[in-house]
């Protein structure tokens, strides 16, 4: 019960940062998960739930308010089922994995209520600021955080308090081994999500062959990431250094069609 | 809106860090489907309005004007736009700082988003990840302290800075800066995930086929069968050609017909199970001993 309270705090604790200081980045699974585990007293565990979770969400972040994969109540939850599991180390790592995935992407589906209720405090808001009242202004603001909590605390208080020992133990006999077989290839190409997301917002059609560049680094000439980092930076800096000044922005170049286009801004 | 009174009050350092830190422990709290960051941004620029518009009516105006349609990069974007809304605001300027919000939240989303998320937040937490995976405590304390410190300090930075700039920011950003800065970031991303995508997506197919070879040697001709990888004749085409593949599928999902982020998850969870149930593909070989 007390371990199932204080993971309830850790995710509102999680979802609060991002949404305020940002200073842990408390949302991702590698840090949700590694909080959980020094909560169930399994720091290794938190550590490599998070972790692995944590490579499968790389670059999937919230582009404009759409609705990705609630990957810090998996991690959570995924940690705190597995350390009440059996088996050695790697057996529980795969049983976090294997809860801890799919409980991300079906408790996806509570973000949009916990996005869309402080809606109606943004109307009570309206009303206290045509009125100038400052109090109203800023309790509207700190309650519509309230869905926010509500929607990534109830399942993870739920999941810690249901999940006691001998009810993990028979779900992890019930999980037959293709489907941790699966789990693993799912864990290892769910980055190709992330990437794609990532392209998605990204000039593509314009610097495609700065793909083929960072392909080539790795696949063909074996160099480390953070290699292929300093060379990008580097092309970075002489691709802006090159480039004509005039090439850049919104404005076209003056042509001397046009008189009026050689005064200085 | 621009009938508004001038302001009258005088804004100083103690408005200003008041504002900063409103913005800091709760910008994105109230975020809704509706206006977005809207309460966020009205919530930070109250304590500044209340000084500059002693007179009430002009006060509720000004937080009435704050609490429209906001939304861009928490960390990269809103404490430049918030910064450079409060210039305005004690310049008696209230449309330049309607203005400056809509014309710099789109395009500084699209910055914060593919410097901060896509390409140092993948950068920090690949390495901080690898590092918990071989039970190393510093992996998640080297994501915090890399994240805690340079975010709040470009966060403090943008705000002032964008304060003191004031009406020369729409200026200082026009000069093609930022577009150079944005230039640079997507193409160092790019070389970035050029990189990435071969080193962390994994999946290779374990079919193999038949060959079967007819041999002469010194003890005469014999037919020798000789299982064969099909990974091996794809390594032999395209190093890493399924990850490559996979994720390249996954774009074109998302770019042509604009799936859901949400659904092009369930997509891959769903083959993943799948197929690697079924044994046919999985995240690398088997070793296999020589010979």
């Amino acid at each position: 019960m007390v371990t199932a309270i204080l993971l309830t705090i850790w995710a509102i604790i999680c979802i609060f940062d991002i949404l305020g200081p940002t200073v842990i980045m408390g949302f991702r699974p590698l840090i949700a998960g590694t909080g959980a585990g020094l909560i169930v007293g399994d720091l290794n565990l938190g550590m490599a739930v998070g972790a692995t979770l944590e490579l499968t969400a790389l670059g999937v972040y919230t582009y404009g308010g759409a609705t990705i994969p609630d990957y810090q109540t998996g991690a959570i939850i995924g940690t705190a089922l597995a350390a009440a599991g059996a088996g050695d180390f790697a057996a529980k790592t795969a049983t976090g994995l294997a809860i801890g995935l799919p409980a991300a992407v079906l408790l996806a589906s509570l973000d949009p209520i916990g996005r869309f209720l402080p809606t109606f405090w943004i109307h009570r808001a309206d009303g206290y600021a045509a009125e100038g009242n400052s109090g109203g202004l800023s309790l509207m603001h700190w309650t519509a955080f309230i869905p926010w909590a509500a929607v990534r605390a109830i399942p993870t208080f739920l999941a810690a308090l249901a999940g006691s020992t001998a009810t993990v133990q028979n779900l992890q006999n019930a999980i037959p081994k293709g489907f941790v077989d699966g789990m693993t290839l799912v864990g290892a190409i769910l980055p190709a999500v992330g990437f794609a997301m990532l392209l998605k917002i990204m000039p593509v059609g314009r610097y495609w062959y700065m793909l083929l560049i960072g392909f080539v680094l790795f696949a063909y000439l074996k160099v480390p990431l953070l290699g292929i980092a300093l060379f990008g930076l580097a092309i970075a800096f002489l691709f802006e250094t090159l480039r004509p000044r005039t090439a850049v922005g919104s404005a076209p170049p003056p042509t001397p069609a046009s008189p009026v286009s050689g005064e200085a801004v | 809106m621009t009938t508004t009174n001038a302001p009258t009050g005088k804004l100083e350092r103690r408005d200003l860090l008041a504002s900063f830190w409103r913005y800091f422990w709760s910008f994105q709290i109230s975020w809704n489907y509706e206006r977005m960051q809207a309460l966020g941004f009205a919530y930070a620029m109250e304590p500044v309005l209340r000084k500059l518009f002693p007179n009430d009516a002009d006060y509720e105006a000004a937080l009435e004007r704050h609490l429209v349609f906001f939304n861009t990069n928490p960390v990269v974007g809103a404490p430049l736009i918030i910064g450079s809304a409060i210039a305005m605001e004690e310049a008696g300027a209230p449309a330049s700082a309607e203005g400056v919000k809509i014309a710099l939240m789109g395009p500084l989303a699209g910055v914060g988003d593919t410097i901060i998320w896509a390409l140092y937040n993948s950068i920090i937490f690949t390495i901080g990840a690898s590092l918990a995976l071989q039970q190393n405590v510093l992996g998640p304390i080297f994501v915090i302290v890399f994240v805690a410190i340079p975010y709040t300090v470009a966060r403090y930075w943008q705000f002032m800075w964008a304060y003191s700039q004031g009406r020369s920011l729409a200026t200082s950003l026009a000069s093609g800066a930022l577009e150079r800065v944005t230039e640079g970031a997507t193409i160092l991303g790019l070389i970035v995930i050029g990189g990435f995508i071969p080193s962390i997506v994994h999946i290779v197919t374990t079919f193999d086929y038949q060959q079967t070879l007819t041999v002469t040697g010194p003890t005469g001709t014999q037919q020798v069968t000789n299982k064969v990888p099909v990974q091996t004749q794809l390594d032999a085409i395209l190093p890493f050609m399924l990850p490559v593949l996979l994720t390249a599928l996954v774009y074109w999902l998302l770019k042509r017909y604009n799936l859901n982020p949400l659904w092009a998850i369930a997509v891959v969870f769903v083959f993943g199970i799948i197929v690697g149930w079924l044994g046919w593909f999985a995240p690398a070989l088997p070793v296999v001993a020589a010979k």
